[in-house]
């Protein structure tokens, strides 16, 4: 009997990447010495031709994502000169422009150890940024580590109440079991203290001025600091609005006072703003109305629709 | 009717992984094997999103076959485009004219290219395309969120589906938030008489 699979030479299969349909069917047909069902060649040919259109549209941090605002804090507070260590989560998204933050990204929890010890090499500020769900599942190791070495850095951990890349399981920091059974609430502000850290502030990040205000005095801290960046996943706050039948009001550019200096559009990356004529539009089908955009506005362009009403 | 591929894909947040689950749970009632895989990568927003439903007396691989898709409901023109590779000239492109621009992640703004071009592009690969004006019909129902309701009614429309048009809206009611049935209903109504006039 004839084993096939990634090894044989010549290879049917392609010896690393993804199998789809198409990769299987065509190693079939190579092994058994027939035609494959379609003609893949003049589907590439018309395909290499009618792709030449497209533009790249990968996946990015939602409207409304808590941590485009925590990114942006970050930024803010670092004049992007720091070393940004992150990890595993929606969050990696960070790494992105026009955020960019995250250098270095390993494995879960490594986003602590790296930062305890590139803080020993640079003379940067090192960020280190974590998930909730992460933190509860690897940084502690790491962190009782960090507390022990002192190194100087700011573990921030972004707390969205949720384990949301998987598909928004609880974690120990919510206060409700794998069950959905009422559980004990863990803070992650007394597991820091616990762990012996001794500089340790949770924040809201929407609140962007006081945000940046304690990065800014976490970063003057002699030892392993850790801030909480705590506000709940935007599909959290928008099925709980769905549920009350509560309307969701997106934001509104104010035409009159928008000059159009696109500051939004470069400052936070919102799918939801999109250049249009020279001025930003906003996607109503895609705004949760977080209001970020008008933290970042310097004309005070932007508002919640539907003032007037 | 052996079986039935359909590709449906657009942008994430626009309701595809329902209107997948919908067409899954349908098929399922009514007899078929059914195989419903969703391809998203991070189930982010504003990811370009693609999902495979088959329905057969049996089928079995979990995805469509290049060229063998039956149909491409697709939610957005550029994301069809980049799946037309599943499309051969037997295939109905049944497509929402509603543009989403991709983020720009530098400071210039993304040029969105021109929305001819991009059907003559499918045109290549199919001439059976229906367009539909999907967002404004889901408005009309209530809100841009129903547009994958809208796509729904104009895909049963189309006869192409072995499924009872009753059966999806049953579906419909029991997958949809109590206080939205009658929002989505509308949607798929609306959608339906769009494409069935």
């Amino acid at each position: 009997m004839e084993i096939y699979g990634r090894i044989n030479k010549p290879e049917p299969f392609p010896s690393y990447g993804e199998f789809s349909t198409r990769t299987v069917i065509e190693a079939l047909a190579k092994i058994f010495g027939k035609q494959p069902p379609v003609n893949f060649r003049e589907i590439d040919e018309k395909y290499a031709d009618a792709s030449k259109l497209l533009l790249p549209r990968p996946p990015i941090l939602c409207p409304g994502c808590p941590h485009r605002a925590s990114f942006y804090v970050i930024k803010r507070a670092t004049g992007g000169k720091a070393v940004y260590t992150t990890d595993i989560g929606c969050y990696a998204l960070g790494i992105q422009s026009p955020l960019e933050i995250g250098d270095i990204l390993i494995c879960m929890g490594a986003s602590v150890g790296a930062a305890s010890g590139i803080s020993k090499v640079v003379d940067e500020n090192v960020v280190a940024v974590i998930g909730d769900s992460t933190f509860f599942h690897a940084a502690l190791p790491g962190l009782v580590n960090a507390v022990y070495n002192n190194p100087r850095f700011v573990l921030v951990v972004l707390d969205n109440l949720t384990t949301a890349m998987t598909g928004h399981q609880p974690h120990p920091g919510t206060g409700v079991t794998g069950m959905k059974t009422p559980g004990k609430r863990i803070l992650i502000e007394d597991i820091a203290k616990g762990c012996g850290v001794e500089y340790v502030k949770a924040v809201n990040p929407f609140q962007v001025e006081e945000g940046v205000k304690v990065l800014k005095e976490a970063m003057q801290h002699p030892g392993p600091a850790v801030i909480v960046f705590r506000a709940p996943c935007a599909l959290l706050v928008t099925a709980e609005k769905r549920r009350k039948a509560e309307k969701i009001v997106p934001a509104k550019i104010v035409d009159e006072k928008c000059t159009g200096c696109m500051a939004c559009v470069k400052l936070i990356g919102c799918p939801a703003l999109v250049a249009k004529n020279g001025k930003v539009a906003v996607n109503e089908a895609l705004c949760v109305g977080c209001m970020l955009c008008s933290e970042v506005c310097p004309y005070g362009a932007i508002e919640k629709a539907g003032k007037e009403a | 009717m052996d079986e039935l591929n359909v590709i449906l894909t657009g942008v994430g947040g626009q309701g595809i992984l329902l209107a997948s689950q919908v067409l899954g749970v349908t098929a399922v009632k009514e007899g078929f094997n059914v195989r419903v895989s969703e391809i998203h990568g991070m189930a982010q927003r504003g990811g370009a999103v693609i999902s495979h439903v088959r329905i057969g007396k049996k089928v079995y691989a979990p995805t469509v076959l290049e060229g063998k898709a039956n149909v491409i409901l697709g939610f957005e023109p550029l994301e069809t485009l980049r799946n037309i590779k599943y499309a051969s000239e037997e295939t109905l492109a049944l497509i929402s004219k509603e543009i989403i621009v991709p983020t720009g992640f530098s400071a210039q703004p993304v040029e969105y290219p021109n929305f001819e071009k991009i059907i003559e592009k499918i045109r290549q690969f199919t001439e059976k395309i229906i367009i539909i004006d999907a967002l404004n019909l889901a408005k009309k129902a209530g809100n841009a969120i129903t547009r994958n309701m809208v796509m729904l009614g104009a895909l049963a429309a189309t006869s192409m589906l072995p499924l009872k048009t009753e059966t999806l809206k049953e579906t419909i009611r029991e997958l949809v938030r109590p206080a939205y049935v009658e929002m989505n209903l509308k949607a798929f109504e609306l959608g339906y008489t769009a494409i069935s006039r």
